[in-house]
């Protein structure tokens, strides 16, 4: 090593050694900037490189659109046929459940218990075989057997299940009992924002379950499209054709990404967030602590330059040690990022995919960190740079910082301010508080930096915190459109009501007003369309798939006649004017979605399903949700306009 | 060499540093003032030049101008020749680092380096090889040794006397082979005994023919110089010759020189 590296060397130990306790907390703000911005980065990209994997081997639709009621599906396949785009299609039938309805138990261990203070419907389906499959843990699409159920891994986080528990469905018939196989993700649902998720059975437990009644039946109608770009357009051009089903939400594959990437992201983004506001300090403080070096080494600094020293290379003398603390803090901050980023994406690992590690894995990070680095070394170099325009007489003799000019427009500046503020005026005879006021007032631009360290450190704490409020607030999916928002809370309610109507007895029931369920059943018995015997699969499009054969007992209930349309919208209106409850979110504390800005539910106007919206369901204390028990104060109506989100 | 020879070898001596009609004014007080103006000046190689005049005379205004370390805001200052005034900031620091040395009233170090590595920071930087990186330091520890401060080396710039440090400024500032040593008022802050060491490694290295332009107050370490101007109010009022230093002529030399300060009016 030359005697120049030694001499530097030397220089930044000392430097180093001066202001241990500076520099241990320069150093910590650092290490903690550079950890939380390489964990943010490597989240996303481990989110989105496992949003991509499932993607990859469960083949989502790049459309779909989500529908209840009844269809044609001849207008569908018609329109299949005609669409250059479309390389495969599918209606994939489903019945869902309330979690009320689902119980599961442990005969093992005597344990049991029941989701019905989930949020989630539960979507029973069979495994689809063109596109759209449900996966297992290891990647494969399993196809169950009678009497066994797959169930989503969000429910295995959720209640801690394992394979081999028994699942019980109950139906208007009657319970059903499964035996829990296995667990499987779902590109289409996997999001946290998603308020459905979809149950694996067999093909001939679906048709059981259909006919023991009790569940609501929908479909998807997914499409894959040769050119994945075009969905934008194929969306126009499906819902331009009034014969097509759309009573539900319309989908794409984007949308689907960005849903599932926004949701699963936003612990990254927020510590990505954070990341920037704790640089925002570090690079405060960087700032005063070099000014302040500046300031005390002012005469060192003038005579280096006096004796010929480049600007260059004083400033490297002092920019040396803000690089070796950066280039520590990057290290130590990325090595804690590897150990934290295991431990955060395990749920996203889980509900997705183990995406491979590829090149992004290492580049994202170290970019993040290289990004860190730079910043912090440019503003270092920005306030170093005054030693470039410093005067070496004004440094060495007046002890100032600034060239001539500059400390020409500072002083005539300051002679201004002292003018109406001088000692001898009238205006207070406190010489004591005057001088300490004034010299507040001079040296204003160090002592700011305490306030505005505070400020960023409430926003660091108190942003996030809103942000990811909001982000899981039930608003914020029906906000954005996001397929889990599709199903009414009604029908949660609806069905609370009769799983507990089941429990007291049918007379309790009989004793209401016919509801919309009765009068779809009153239509059922007539018509025996709706979720009846003989209910067959899916039906699969496509080029080789026998696309769009409607099948006797589906035509029979799809084909919409006049009266049953007048009985539907009668159900909606039925349904619009009874309360509801507030439900659990997957994973988040108790939904406030209900404080919305109604209070009164009867006064509530009937409403379409199309784009339904959670909001106006406000849980009062004459809720039968509560039954008769007062909800917990946050969960009451507010008095004023409402607030109609959880902040 | 006798004093006579040394003296008539300098007034034959090419000129190392010379200024004409030199002017500075401050613009950043109100109104303007003009510290020095008209100002011409010529030092031979090999002189000894010292400044004197009363507090605000302008002297060190003066030699921060001739040195390069200001710019005049009048005239021109040549140094070996070369224009100063003409020079980029970057060229005129790289004029600092290698053909000037500079001594100031306070000697400013780095604290974060000991006496030896600020001696020889200067001088690294100038290096531009390992091979004349090695001869800088070996310089520096040949300076540190002559003027008697080489066991000092190791010690921060607190652990050491005042005289000590400037001695070790003088090391820094010769250890670029400067043509030219300026310095300013470099015993204003010290005692007696410290002023002797100071101008007695000062005397050696103008011995050893360095050009030597000093601003000072005290006719002691002027009496050292074989020239002495006189300034007053930012002009250059007189000057005298005294020829080569003798340290048995020192006390005539020193009263001569505080009759001839009572003629100026100081």
């Amino acid at each position: 090593m030359t005697t120049r590296a030694l001499l530097h060397l030397r220089h930044v130990g000392n430097d180093l050694s001066r202001d241990k306790g500076v520099d241990l907390a320069l150093a910590a703000v650092l290490v903690l900037s550079a950890f939380l911005m390489a964990t943010g980065a490597m989240v996303m990209e481990r989110v989105v490189g496992s949003v991509d994997q499932l993607f990859q081997e469960a083949q989502p639709p790049h459309f779909l659109q989500m529908h209840s009621g009844d269809y044609d599906p001849e207008a569908l396949e018609a329109f299949a046929a005609r669409n250059p785009d479309v390389a495969a299609w599918l209606i994939e039938d489903m019945l869902g459940y309330d979690g009320a309805a689902l119980s599961w138990s442990r005969a093992a261990t005597g344990e049991s218990g029941d989701f019905s203070d989930s949020l989630i419907d539960s979507l029973f389906v069979t495994q689809n075989h063109e596109f759209d499959f449900l996966l297992d843990e290891t990647g494969a699409a399993p196809t169950p057997s009678p009497g066994e159920v797959y169930v989503p891994v969000a429910y295995q986080q959720a209640y801690g299940l394992r394979a081999g528990d028994g699942l019980t469905v109950a139906t208007d018939t009657g319970s059903r009992e499964f035996r829990i196989e296995g667990f499987v993700r779902d590109a289409q649902m996997a999001s946290s924002l998603s308020a459905s998720t979809r149950v694996l059975v067999s093909e001939e437990d679906f048709r059981e379950l259909g006919r023991a009644g009790g569940g609501a039946p929908e479909i998807i109608a997914e499409f894959r499209l040769a050119d994945p770009s075009a969905a934008a357009g194929f969306q126009r051009a499906y819902e331009a054709d009034d014969a097509l089903p759309k009573n539900g939400q319309a989908v794409t594959f984007d949308m689907v990404r960005l849903i599932n990437a926004v949701s699963d992201g936003l612990p990254a983004a927020a510590l990505v967030f954070a990341s920037l506001l704790l640089i925002a300090i570090a690079v405060l403080s960087v700032r005063f602590v070099i000014h302040g070096t500046l300031e005390g080494e002012v005469r060192e600094i003038g005579a280096m330059k006096a004796v010929g020293i480049p600007d260059r290379s004083i400033m490297g003398l002092y920019l040396t040690k803000h690089d070796v603390m950066t280039l520590l803090a990057c290290v130590v901050g990325g090595a804690l990022a590897v150990a934290a980023t295991g431990l955060l994406t395990r749920g996203v690992e889980a509900n997705y995919s183990q995406a491979p590690p590829g090149a992004a894995t290492v580049l994202v990070p170290v970019a993040a960190l290289v990004a860190v680095f730079v910043f912090v070394m440019a503003v270092c170099r920005g306030v170093l740079g005054r030693i470039a325009r410093m005067q070496v007489v004004n440094a060495l003799v007046h002890g100032s910082l600034l060239e001539e000019r500059r400390a020409a427009r500072r002083a005539r500046r300051r002679a201004r301010r002292l003018r109406p503020s001088a000692l001898g005026s009238r205006r207070g005879r406190a010489v004591n508080t005057r001088l300490a006021l004034l010299d507040l007032r001079a040296e204003r631009g160090r002592w700011i930096l305490l306030p505005v360290v505070f400020f960023l450190a409430a926003v660091l704490m108190v942003l996030p915190m809103n942000l990811l409020s909001t982000f899981t607030g039930p608003g914020f999916g029906t906000y954005m459109g996001g397929p889990g928002q599709r199903r009414p809370r009604r029908r949660a309610l609806r069905r609370r009501r009769r799983v507990r109507a089941r429990g007291r007895g049918r007379g309790d029931a009989r004793r209401r007003p016919p509801d919309g369920r009765a009068l779809l059943r009153q239509r059922a018995d007539g018509g025996g369309g709706r979720g009846g015997a003989g209910r067959p699969p899916r039906r699969c499009g496509g080029p080789a798939a026998g696309r769009g054969r409607v099948p006797g007992g589906r035509a029979a209930g799809v084909r919409g006649d006049r009266a049953v349309a007048a009985e539907r919208r009668t159900v909606r209106r039925l349904r619009g004017r009874r309360a509801g409850g507030g439900r659990r979110r997957r994973g988040g504390p108790p939904s406030p979605s209900a404080a919305s800005t109604r209070t009164s539910p009867a006064a509530a106007p009937p409403r379409r399903c199309r784009g339904r919206r959670r909001a106006g369901r406000t849980p009062t204390s004459s809720s039968p949700t509560w039954r008769g028990r007062r909800p917990p104060a946050r969960w009451r109506p507010s008095t004023g306009s409402g607030t109609p989100m959880r902040r | 060499m006798t004093g006579a020879t040394t003296a008539q070898a300098v007034t034959q001596a090419p000129t190392a540093l010379e200024c004409r009609d030199l002017a500075k004014t401050y613009y950043s007080t109100d109104p303007p003032s003009e510290v020095v103006s008209g100002i011409d000046l010529a030092v031979r190689r090999g002189g000894f030049l010292a400044v004197m005049g009363a507090s605000g005379s302008g002297k060190s205004t003066l030699l921060y101008n001739l040195s390069g370390m200001d710019r005049p805001t009048g005239g021109r200052a040549l140094l070996e020749g070369r224009d100063l005034t003409s020079l980029g900031d970057r060229e005129m620091s790289r004029v600092r680092l290698t053909r000037v040395g500079l001594v100031f009233q306070q000697a400013s170090f780095l604290r974060t380096l000991n006496v030896r590595d600020n001696i020889l920071l200067p001088a690294l930087k100038a290096a531009s090889g390992k091979r004349q990186a090695a001869e800088a330091a070996a310089r520096g520890d040949g300076l540190m040794e002559r003027f008697g401060i080489a066991h000092v080396g190791r010690h921060g710039i607190t652990q050491v006397s005042g005289g000590q440090l400037q001695r070790a400024s003088i090391c820094r500032s010769l250890a670029c082979e400067p043509s030219v040593l300026f310095a300013d008022e470099p015993t204003g802050a010290l005692n007696s005994s410290m002023t002797k060491e100071v101008m007695d490694a000062l005397t050696d290295v103008h011995a050893g023919g360095a050009t030597i332009v000093m601003v000072t107050h005290d006719p002691a370490c002027a009496a050292r110089a074989d020239r002495v101007v006189f300034l007053r109010d930012g002009r250059l009022v007189d000057s005298r010759e005294f020829g080569a230093w003798n340290e048995e002529e020192a006390g005539r030399r020193e009263d001569d020189l505080i009759t001839w300060l009572r003629e100026q009016g100081l």
